[in-house]
């Protein structure tokens, strides 16, 4: 055995260090072809994303180039055989892009008519389900999947990428190979990038064309507006308007050929006489000028009689918006409204008066009747009061007579002192026989409330009755005090037709107010009156057609308004006891309303006048006898 | 020749008011004063015959049970000839008319004016 040498053993060794050195070149060569292959991987990957970027920024406004785009790219990075997009319309999926569309476009026809529902069958519906990367290693081995066509077709491995927007699933991209291989780490990223990029692209076209209809909404709007809007720029050119403006305004189709301004546009107005015949364009200019950046508004009437708002608004960047609202109608039913208030309030008024009439009318007819009761109840006692007290005045004649003998022999003093208790018992018994007959007296004034309808009713000459009363009532008068004396002024209208009456109730009244006048103008004239005053009463007639009127005014002491409510209450008297029953306004309230349907009134200044108003109605009919 | 004279009247006071009225006529025999204080007491007293001659009745018209107005259409049933004189302190139209319907010669109302009363009652014939 001979040893190897010095120099073999160098060489050998200098060969395994070369061997060494070409297994190192080796595994580094097939480490820089790995990576050389990854690097071009990668750079193939980038140039097709930024190929997918560019259609994305070329086409914004359609979204089926860019998903063309991502479909094929996908399919031919991922070394898929067929490939598809599908896109969710409500419930379901539908295809929107697909390898077949040009492969085979008898397939793509029917393959757009799918409606893919969300569910494990499918590949696009395994993803909308699970809103993940769906990765089918080989169909024919999932128990799951149940598209036999699909499988009939060749087709083994499949990889669905869901689009997702907010967690949501807007569609699906799907690519499957006719062989079984799995995806790898990085073909599934990369479908899930350009996954995002078509979301994106999708986003983007829907939010471009939502601008396009919410444009020609917004116009929609404008034009329908019920006002007229008009802008003006920054630089107060007129930049937009709206259909109701030109109308609200009258502008012709002619003033919007042409571009205006600001002025243009007030110089035109002024000139068509929009803001009065007078007005100056210049002094219009000059009011609206300082107010462009305010916010006000103001309401004026247009040469037609409309009336206008207008509304100025100004606008951040400069400029501002007129806004025209025709509020004629407005106008009107909110004057139609304050009329109705008006007359609802005055009907409210009415209703209020009447019903105080109608109590005011109850309270005298209960007043009326208690009075008569009253005086029935009174009247029996009072006869017998009165009948025994004139029998006891000639019993007491007849007593001095019989007596006359024995009082003869009565000594002076005696005979003195009987006389004197016989003339005191007849003087008495005068006394009760007067104050009896003042009381028979006031209770026969009481029991005319029950009289009733007792006057006959005849057709009569008003005039004629008044004048006669009238007379009767100034020379009763007379006769009662020489010194009284008043001035009458009598205006009876000749018009006056003959009215169905009863003439004696109605002469009681006549009387009763024209004595009342005459005792109010007679205590003035002995009271505050002045030389100067003269004691007048104005008596009138007037024919009103239904009714007719007699108005009866002392220029007297007048009535005060507190006492006014209870002018026509039995017993009330503003006369000193004795001098008035209080029952005279009382029987005549009843004879005016009561018997013959007809009504008074009383108008008064104190210190100044009086002035009672009857109304009698023609159809007057009694409105119940209030025995 | 005296002769009689009836007053119908629920309220005794007036008989007594009647009587006082009447005192010297009664007394000098001009009238015999008859009272009854019901309807039905006067058609008794009618019926059993008043001396001497009764040429006149007043009669009350208010009266419980039969009242006045009853009784003077009975009497002008019985007695057509005999004159009725009502009183009343009801003096309004319907009553009057009435009495004057029924036949009553004179409607008086109350407090009664004797002296007017008197007056009628003079003019009256002496024999019904």
């Amino acid at each position: 055995m001979q040893p190897f040498s010095e120099r073999q053993i160098e060489l050998v060794r200098t060969f395994a260090d070369q061997a060494v050195i070409a297994i190192e070149n080796a595994r580094l060569l097939g480490e820089l072809q790995a990576r050389t292959h990854d690097l071009e991987e990668s750079l193939e990957y980038q140039t097709a994303t930024s190929d997918v970027l560019n259609v994305i920024s070329r086409s914004t406004a359609d979204v089926q180039p860019v998903l063309y785009t991502v479909m094929e790219t996908a399919a031919r990075l991922c070394g898929a055989d067929v490939a598809n997009i599908t896109i969710r319309e409500g419930e379901v999926y539908r295809h929107v892009a697909s390898t077949f569309s040009t492969a085979d476009p008898e397939y793509w026809a029917i393959q757009r008519q799918r409606r893919i529902v969300p569910g494990r069958g499918s590949l696009p519906g395994r993803v909308a389900l699970e809103g993940r990367v769906v990765h089918i290693p080989d169909v024919r081995a999932d128990p799951d999947f149940a598209l036999p066509e699909v499988v009939a077709a060749g087709i083994r491995t499949g990889l669905g990428v869901p689009l997702l927007r907010e967690g949501a699933v807007l569609g699906t991209i799907n690519l499957a190979r006719k062989r079984v291989e799995p995806y790898t780490e990085r073909q599934i990223e990369l479908v899930r990038t350009f996954a995002d990029q078509a979301v994106i692209a999708i986003e983007n076209a829907r939010l471009l064309g939502e601008i396009p209809q919410r444009q020609a909404e917004l116009r929609v709007t404008f034009d329908n507006m019920g006002d007229g809007v008009v802008m003006f720029d920054e630089s107060l050119h007129l930049a937009a308007w709206n259909k109701n403006f030109q109308e609200l305004l009258d502008l012709p189709n002619d003033f919007f050929a042409e571009p205006h301004d600001f002025e243009t546009y007030i110089r035109f107005l002024t000139g068509r006489g929009e803001f009065g015949a007078d007005a100056d364009p210049e002094a219009e200019l000059a009011r609206l000028r300082p107010r462009f950046g305010d916010h006000y508004s103001f309401e004026r009437t247009r040469p037609d009689g409309r009336i206008i708002e207008v509304r100025h608004n100004p606008m951040p960047d400069g400029g501002f918006v007129l806004i025209y609202g025709d509020i004629t109608e407005r106008k009107q039913s909110e004057e139609e409204i304050r009329a109705a208030r008006d007359a609802a309030e005055a009907a409210l008024a009415d209703l209020r008066r009447a019903q105080d009439r109608l109590i005011q009318s109850e309270k005298m007819a209960s007043l009326g009747q208690l009075t008569a009761g009253i005086a029935h109840e009174i009247k029996n006692p009072l006869n017998f009061v009165n009948n025994f007290a004139g029998l006891s005045v000639e019993l007491l004649e007849e007593l001095r007579e019989t007596a006359r003998p024995a009082i003869a022999t009565l000594g002076d003093e005696e005979r003195a002192e009987l006389d004197e208790i016989v003339a005191m018992l007849t003087g008495n018994l005068e006394k009760i026989a007067e104050h009896g007959r003042r009381a028979d007296g006031i209770v026969k004034s009481m029991l005319e409330h029950s009289r009733g309808v007792s006057g006959e009713r005849r057709e009569v000459d008003l005039n004629a009755l008044v004048d006669e009363a009238l007379n009767l009532a100034y020379h009763g008068a007379r006769a009662q005090d020489a010194s009284f004396n008043i001035t009458l002024e009598r205006d009876l209208d000749p018009a006056v037709a003959p009215i169905e009456l009863a003439p004696q109730e109605m002469t009681r009244v006549f009387l009763n107010l024209f004595g009342n006048g005459f005792y109010a103008a007679n205590k003035r004239a002995r009271g505050n009156g002045g030389a100067a005053y003269r004691p007048t009463l104005q008596v009138s007639t007037r024919d009103l057609g239904e009714a007719v009127e007699v108005r009866v005014r002392d220029n007297g002491t007048g009535i005060a308004p507190e006492i006014r409510d209870q002018l026509f209450q039995p017993f009330f008297t503003t006369k000193p006891t004795g001098e008035g029953t209080g029952l005279g306004l009382s029987i005549t309230w009843d004879i005016v309303t009561q018997q013959h349907g007809g009504s008074i009134e009383v108008d008064s200044e104190p210190g100044e006048f009086t002035e009672f108003t009857i109304r009698l109605p023609r159809n007057g009919q009694a409105a119940g006898s209030s025995t | 020749m005296s002769v009689s004279i009836l007053v119908v009247d629920d309220e005794p006071d007036v008989t007594e008011m009647f009587r006082q009225r009447f005192r010297r006529e009664a007394r000098n025999g001009t009238y015999v004063m008859h009272f009854a204080n019901s309807g039905d007491a006067a058609l008794n007293l009618l019926s059993n015959g008043i001396e001497p001659t009764l040429i006149v009745i007043l009669s009350d018209i208010n009266m419980p049970e039969m009242d006045g107005l009853d009784l003077l259409a009975e009497i002008k049933q019985r007695w057509a000839d005999l004159p009725v004189m009502m009183v009343t302190a009801y003096g309004d139209d319907q009553r009057r008319c009435r009495a004057r319907e029924l036949g009553a010669s004179e409607f008086l109302t109350k407090p009664v004016d004797f002296d007017l009363l008197k007056a009628r009652l003079a003019q009256l014939p002496r024999v019904a």
